[in-house]
């Protein structure tokens, strides 16, 4: 009996859960029981051998590798608008109902989240010219974070920050139609009898099978498309006969309004229409490493070609959800050439204030540059 | 009896260094899930990583059995981490929360792969990642070794599961208990059972050894 009343307090003891009136109890029974010290002694040592498990640094660096390589693969299913639902109670919770739990719960959670987008997109007000409304499921980035998902078709698309992407229930009808606002890439898968469709707010591109990355955040005034495998065709929306027909490895360009001052390298094909400007022009290519820039952002590569300050800046502002006020003017008539790989704010704003000369600070959220 | 002394001063000291230990991570962890949720810090991310993942993967292998599965989930579970980083602020106990998670992938991935899945932690099979000492660091034989990991493996699953968390990932049983979703008692039960199991395995005629042990350590 005292045997049992010693080993609850030394499982107490060891475990780090008794109290004083506990422990002076422990020291009690041991001063009549001298005999259990060596047994409690190696008990402890049973206890503390947890401390001598030793994973090895190279070990444990290589499988932190492994997990960023997950980390960008995922880019986030699930930081959609509906990661509210994502609280611990939940996880707790799922783990009482489990079996029906995980599906319903992501399920719930994008009904949840498309009908609060639907009401959104009733309300009155809503911005002239945004992209033609198809009802049906919307899934949206918030500034700061990227997603991918698969549509029914098994098309594969990454939403880059900020971006919003709606599309018909389940493809049921004779093409498949999206509309996009924002950034995003595209695998689409081939189906000849189906084509493609994606609705921006100046043009609608036209696809069988094939991988490409299409840019029309409204702040930007021009909607690029490019292509990296396969042909799109990108039609604009104001002139239905006007088309483009892209090759793999070309881009264009198309502006909202009149034809902005040239910002592509020499040598493009520069078309000007009487409204739009169609810019066609080849994707640019990192040379050291053969990537293409213009889909960098798909591996959480934050990436520069030529850019002007202000797109820059405007960029930054989505990629990591803060405001930048820039007070020297004088900054936006230089391009930038670079590319961060997983880095803060911070370590990105130190690396531009070199090449760009200017001086900042974050505050609130808020970064001041002069 | 003078040296039964020593050695009790010795391994109490020795324990009063852990706890502190553990207290120091924990308070580690709330700096790194600061970091985490107000600069989105790659590094803190990494350290944290660095810092929990061995402890989760024992966790997980115990439930799924496969080391290279243990790792893809500890994976998952912190690319939901990264994932949720802006909510980390409210989340009051970091470990438990990832170990929270981690169980519910576990058992997700036992109802998805396991051709008869049993979800209820009393029946599921546990696989214990419980370390002892060495035979010599313990001064017993290597015999009475293993009939303890014997003993730990025989142990009821959710005994199992309860003392490894508290022995081996120094939770407390309130943690325990949280991330189990069972009462603090049963934790304190089952931490109890366990170590009286292995408490019978002890040889009792142990204190000559003993004694002589410590007497040449010392």
């Amino acid at each position: 009996m005292t045997d049992e009343k010693l080993w609850l307090l030394v499982s107490l003891q060891l475990s780090g859960e008794a109290t004083p009136s506990e422990l002076a109890e422990l020291e009690m029974l041991k001063q009549h029981d001298p005999q259990a010290n060596a047994r409690i002694a190696v008990m402890q040592q049973i206890w503390a051998a947890h401390n001598m498990r030793v994973t090895g640094e190279l070990n444990k660096a290589m499988s932190f590798d492994r997990h960023l390589q997950r980390l960008s693969n995922h880019l986030g299913a699930p930081v959609l608008q509906y990661d509210d639902e994502n609280s611990p109670e939940n996880a707790i919770a799922i783990n009482n109902r489990r079996r029906l739990g995980y599906r319903w719960f992501w399920i719930g959670g994008g009904i949840a989240a498309a009908l609060i987008l639907i009401f959104f997109q009733m309300r009155p007000g809503n911005e002239p010219g945004s992209s033609p409304k198809i009802a049906g499921n919307t899934v949206s980035t918030k500034p700061g974070s990227k997603s991918k998902i698969e549509l029914p078709d098994g098309t594969q698309v990454w939403l880059n920050a900020d971006s919003k992407l709606e599309y018909k229930g389940d493809f049921s009808g004779k093409n498949r139609e999206v509309s996009l606002s924002g950034e995003a890439y595209f695998d689409v898968v081939k189906d000849k009898s189906r084509p493609f469709i994606i609705h921006t707010r100046t043009v609608q591109i036209k696809v069988l099978g094939t991988a490409f990355n299409v840019r029309s955040y409204p702040a930007d005034k021009t909607t690029e498309t490019a292509l990296i495998r396969g042909s799109v065709e990108v039609t604009l929306n104001a002139q239905p006969d006007k088309k483009v027909i892209l090759k793999p490895n070309e881009k264009v360009l198309i502006g909202d309004a009149v034809a902005e001052s040239n910002k592509n390298t020499a040598g493009d094909a520069v078309k000007t229409t009487n409204h739009e400007a169609m810019i066609v022009s080849n994707v640019h290519v990192d040379k050291k490493d053969q990537e293409v820039y213009e889909t960098m952002w798909v591996k959480n590569k934050l990436a520069f070609d030529e850019t002007p300050f202000d797109n820059m800046i405007a960029e930054i502002e989505r990629w990591y959800n803060v405001e930048i006020v820039v007070k020297n003017k004088k900054l936006s008539a230089n391009t930038y050439t670079v590319t961060f790989e997983n880095k803060t704010l911070d370590e990105v704003l130190e690396g531009l204030q070199f090449s760009a000369h200017f001086q900042y600070q974050l505050k609130d959220g808020v970064v001041t540059i002069w | 009896m003078f040296f039964y002394f020593i050695g009790c001063i010795f391994s109490e000291c020795y324990f009063c260094y852990l706890s502190v230990d553990i207290l120091h991570t924990n308070d580690n962890i709330k700096i790194l899930q600061q970091k985490i949720a107000l600069y989105e810090d790659m590094k803190a991310y990494e350290s944290l990583y660095l810092l929990l993942s061995p402890a989760l993967t024992g966790f997980c292998f115990s439930f799924v059995k496969s080391q290279d599965q243990a790792e893809e989930i500890v994976s998952d579970v912190f690319i939901k981490l990264w994932q949720v980083r802006n909510k980390l602020p409210e989340i009051e106990n970091l470990k438990v929360y990832l170990y929270t998670i981690a169980k519910n992938f576990c058992l997700n991935y036992i109802a998805r792969n396991f051709k008869n899945p049993v979800i209820r932690l009393e029946e599921m099979d546990i696989e214990p990642a419980v370390s002892l000492g060495s035979p010599e660091e313990l001064c017993i034989s290597a015999d009475t070794v293993d009939k303890i990991q014997q003993c730990i493996r025989e142990l009821p699953p959710q005994c199992r599961m309860v003392f490894q968390l508290v022995k081996e990932d120094g939770m407390s049983y309130k943690e325990a208990a949280e991330i189990l979703g069972i009462s603090v008692l049963t934790v304190r039960n089952q931490v109890f059972i366990a170590t009286r199991k292995i408490a019978a395995l002890i040889p009792a005629w142990l204190q000559s050894t003993q004694f002589t042990g410590r007497r040449s350590a010392s």
